[in-house]
């Protein structure tokens, strides 16, 4: 059964209540008029029989014809109601029978009691009779001379005697009929008492009877009400306690748990696609946590990747350097070089003097002493002549910078890649920038034209290498997205924003089309030739720039160039700036 | 949300349950209350209180079927009361056995209550049991010629004395146009009656059934019977000696109890019923049959016993077949309040 069928079932149980008590009042009604009607019938029949004996009493007062005459009549109308009384009853039939059999007796003891009259009014007529004859006939006849008592009178006497035992018969007779008639009377009223008691017996009975069913029926229907209550109780609250525990403890994280209730009901349907979005879940669950294994593969490849990211771009700076590096050591060479050739006419010119002062210690010849010091003039004058020593200055000179310009790659070098991961407290944004561009040098070429509006900005906590990647990413690109006959401007601006940094890159290449413009910080996301970039550039970078709490956004025209803004967050950073300051 | 606790939900159960069964308790309780006259009823009814004793004299009588059927259906053992029958061809016997001392309880006809109670009034009617107005019967035999009832003038007649019989052979001579003087009127027991009229000692006797085809079974075609159906009307009672019903009145309502469940197998299985009564009298099925027709066995009390014994009292001194010529009060003869207990709808006699 499901729960609306319960509920209904709850929901119809008090109208079946009321339907049947009103049933069971109806029956009870229909009985009580039915019994009632029964008592009515016994209250005739009473009424009938005292009839009847008002009517024997009448005749057995004055022997009228007219009370024999209604005898009969009420006789035999008692007759035709017991004749028609029926009960289905056994107790009340055999009342009824005995009434019947009463009934059927107190004729006969009326017919003799009447017969029994007519007799002893005939006796006492002849006893009449006999007294006037008696009287007529002489007590004595004279037969001759002799007088006799009359036998005629003796006869008449006898008769007499005779007649009036007669009459002591019919008496007695009399008497015991009419104690008998008055006995019939009398259990043919107790019959139709006890009909009369058995019907208001059956009446209260029924009525009694009626309130016990009505009383019963209450009862069974509460009984029934509660037990459907309880069964619903049973079958829908408690696996809806079930359902709610399950989600709970589901909730809690624990996707193993079922609920298998079997019910076959709205409830089970429920539970069963509960266990069932379970097992799917699950099977969802052991899917998401391959991904998330896989996404943490990924994850680390990428940080691999992220590395030979890295590497690459210090690769490509290692060459850019090296070729800065290779340019002033070039002519640095080639000046040590000639400043060696150099050394040779000098080495030359201070063997003639060592030639000169020992011919002069140990007095040698004049010609050869003049020779000599001919030689030695000449050698001085070409000396002064070829202006070596002034070369050799002036090599020495340019040597000494682009010694100097190698030292200071290294330094920048040694910047860039300063602390590499390590956060420090307070670096300059500025002098990053300054490196960077120092080492993005072989990038930026010749046809890029640099514009630097440093502002004042406070120093930042950060991990300076990975800022320097970032704006060493954002010129790479820049710088690649002027063409190389056009040439073209980077704008480096920094600014103080309320507790931000912002700084600005500007340049006027070729700018980004707008539908690329939102994938450019997509990993892998690039325009370049295969091997050229690896599109992770911009990518890192905003992660870089997150992970500082910063952001970093890019705006863009085709044909006039694009913007990037990164902004990174210097509180907290100005205490530091100023206790380095 | 709150972790929910099974052991709080399962006692929040088992209260509602508590609730539910105090409330049935309640409701059952209050209909005890309400129906608490039946039940006190049935513990009424029913034999839980220790049995009684009792010895009954049981007059063999056609009428006496009830009791014949509340022993043989183990009624009275049912109602409550371990009954010792003593049995007796009669009822006057049997009434006579009570006021001898040999039995407290006794079933009897009119007649011979109205007879003995003129000098006894030890002993209560507390039921008539049954009724008939054809009991009597006038067995004759047909070589004293007898043909028809006017030819009993003269002839000797023999009777159970002071008995139903003898009372219907009063009425049946009166009908007839003769009194006790007109016969040569005897007395016997029931059973030397059959003896007397078979061997001819006697011309003729008015007795009942079973005695009546006893004796006109050898008497054959020489025996005549006449019978005079609602010439009078018999009743059989139950009577019991008044030191019991002081002693333990108890004991009468249980038999009253028996005697109306009888009753109520004898409306329920009459041809049982009847089986019962034919082994009871010693008598063949088909007399019976005819017995049965003409009785009423109903356990009851009414106004016709009163009226009965009144006029039978006046016969009896009339007719000086006892020295004491005083009825007594048959009203305070009467002891209504057994029957009263067990089946009042049956007491319509005016108390
Ligand atoms: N300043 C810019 N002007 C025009 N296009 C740009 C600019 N900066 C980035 N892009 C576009 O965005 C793409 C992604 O740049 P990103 O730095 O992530 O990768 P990449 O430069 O292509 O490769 P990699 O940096 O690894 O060498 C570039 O391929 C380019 O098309
Ligand atoms: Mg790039």
């Amino acid at each position: 059964m499901n729960i609306r069928k319960k509920l209904y079932l709850n929901a119809v149980l008090p109208l079946a209540l009321v339907a049947s008590i009103g049933v069971v009042l109806y029956m009870t009604g229909r009985y009580v008029s039915d019994v009632t009607a029964q008592e009515r019938v016994a209250a005739d029949l009473v009424k009938g029989v005292f009839e009847l004996t008002t009517v024997a009493d009448e005749y057995l007062l004055n022997h009228s014809e007219r009370a024999q005459r209604q005898w009969g009549m009420k006789h035999q109308s008692l007759g035709q109601l017991l004749s028609e009384l029926r009960s289905k009853e056994q107790v009340e039939e055999a009342i009824l029978a005995r009434v019947r059999s009463e009934h059927q007796g107190i004729r006969t003891t009326f017919s003799e009691l009447t017969a029994n009259y007519e007799k002893a009014a005939k006796n006492q007529q002849r006893q009449a009779t006999l007294a006037q004859k008696q009287a007529e006939v002489p007590a004595v006849i004279s037969t001759g001379k002799k007088v006799v008592p009359n036998p005629a009178l003796q006869e008449v006497v006898a008769e007499q005697d005779q007649a009036k035992r007669e009459a002591a018969t019919l008496r007695e007779l009399d008497t015991r009929l009419v104690n008998q008639l008055l006995s019939k009377s009398q259990a043919m009223v107790s019959g139709g008492l006890q009909l009369a008691r058995i019907n208001q017996n059956k009446v209260t009975q029924t009525e009694r009877n009626a309130a016990l069913a009505i009383f019963g029926f209450v009862l069974l229907t509460g009984l029934g009400i509660s037990a459907t209550s309880l069964l619903i109780n049973r079958s829908v609250v408690r696996p809806i306690g079930q359902v709610k525990q399950g989600t709970e403890i589901v909730a809690k994280g624990n996707i193993d748990y079922r609920l298998g209730i079997r019910t076959k009901d709205e409830i089970g349907d429920l539970a069963r696609t509960f266990d069932q979005m379970l097992d799917n879940l699950k099977q969802t669950t052991a899917s998401r946590d391959e991904l998330n294994r896989a996404n943490e593969e990924l994850k680390n490849s990428t940080s691999a990747l992220i590395q030979s990211e890295k590497m690459a771009s210090i690769g490509q700076m290692v060459a850019g350097v090296a070729h800065e590096i290779n340019t002033p050591l070039a002519y640095v060479r080639s000046n040590v070089e000639i400043v060696k050739d150099q050394m040779d006419q000098t080495k030359r010119m201070i063997d003639a003097y060592e030639e000169l002062a020992q011919a002069l210690t140990s007095g040698a010849d004049e010609k050869s002493l003049g020779e000599k010091f001919n030689r030695v003039n000449a050698m001085a004058a070409e000396f002064r002549e070829s202006n070596t020593v002034e070369e050799v200055k002036d090599l020495l000179a340019r040597g000494l910078s682009g010694l100097d310009q190698i030292r200071e790659l290294v330094l920048n070098l040694k910047n860039f890649s300063r602390l590499d991961r390590e956060r420090v407290t307070g670096f300059n944004l500025n002098e990053g920038l300054d490196n960077v561009l120092q080492l993005a040098k072989p990038v930026l070429k010749s046809k890029v034209k640099v514009v630097k509006e440093y502002g004042e900005i406070p120093f930042i906590a950060c991990s300076p290498s990975q800022i320097n990647q970032v704006f060493l990413n954002i010129i790479t690109n820049a710088a690649q997205a002027i063409d190389e006959d056009k040439g073209g401007t980077i704008l480096i601006k920094t600014a103080r924003t309320g507790d931000n940094v912002q700084i600005i890159i500007r340049d006027n290449g070729r700018g980004i089309p707008p539908e690329v413009l939102p994938k450019i910080f997509d990993p892998f996301y690039t325009t370049k030739k295969v091997g050229e970039g690896t599109g992770l550039g911009l990518s890192i970078s905003r992660k870089i720039i997150e992970e500082h709490g910063g952001a970093i956004q890019a705006q863009s025209a085709i044909g006039k160039g694009s913007i990037f803004t990164i902004t990174l967050p210097s509180a907290g950073a100005v205490v530091e700036l100023r206790k380095r300051a | 949300m709150q972790s929910s606790d099974p052991t709080k939900k399962k006692s929040s159960g088992v209260k509602r349950l508590v609730a539910l069964v105090s409330v049935l308790v309640a409701a059952l309780g209050a209909a005890g209350f309400y129906f608490s006259d039946s039940l006190a009823n049935i513990r009424q009814l029913s034999a839980e209180a220790p049995h009684d004793k009792v010895s009954l004299a049981l007059g063999r009588e056609p009428l006496a079927a009830l009791a014949m059927i509340a022993l043989d259906q183990k009624f009275f053992d049912a109602a409550g009361v371990d009954v010792t029958v003593k049995k007796y061809n009669s009822g006057a016997l049997s009434l006579k056995a009570l006021l001898a001392g040999e039995a407290p309880v006794a079933t009897a006809a009119d007649i011979p209550i109205a007879f003995e109670s003129l000098s006894r009034q030890d002993f209560a009617i507390v039921a008539t049991i049954g009724s008939s107005d054809n009991e009597g019967r006038i067995v004759a035999r047909k070589d004293r010629g007898i043909q028809t009832p006017a030819d009993l003038r003269g002839k000797r007649i023999a009777t159970q004395k002071s008995s139903a019989v003898h009372f219907f052979l009063h009425m049946f001579l009166l009908q007839h146009g003769m009194t006790a003087g007109d016969v040569q009127l005897s007395f016997m027991k029931p059973d030397e009656l059959v003896k007397a009229l078979v061997k001819g000692d006697i011309d003729a006797f008015s007795m009942r059934e079973p005695f009546a085809s006893q004796a006109m079974q050898p008497l054959g075609d020489n025996g005549v019977v006449f019978t005079q159906p609602g010439l009078y009307r018999k009743t059989f009672s139950l009577v019991v000696r008044n030191d019991l019903l002081k002693q333990n009145p108890r004991v009468v309502q249980r038999l009253l109890e028996g005697l109306a469940q009888a009753e109520a197998f004898a409306l329920r299985e009459p041809e049982k019923a009847k089986d019962i009564l034919a082994r009871g009298l010693e008598a063949k099925p088909a007399e019976v049959a005819q017995l049965w027709k003409d009785s009423n066995l109903m356990v009851s009390l009414d106004q016709s016993l009163l009226v009965g014994l009144e006029d039978e009292a006046k016969w009896i001194i009339g007719s000086k077949l006892s020295d004491i010529n005083q009825a007594p009060s048959y009203l305070d003869m009467i002891h209504v309040d057994a029957l009263k207990a067990v089946n009042p709808v049956m007491v319509s006699l005016i108390h």
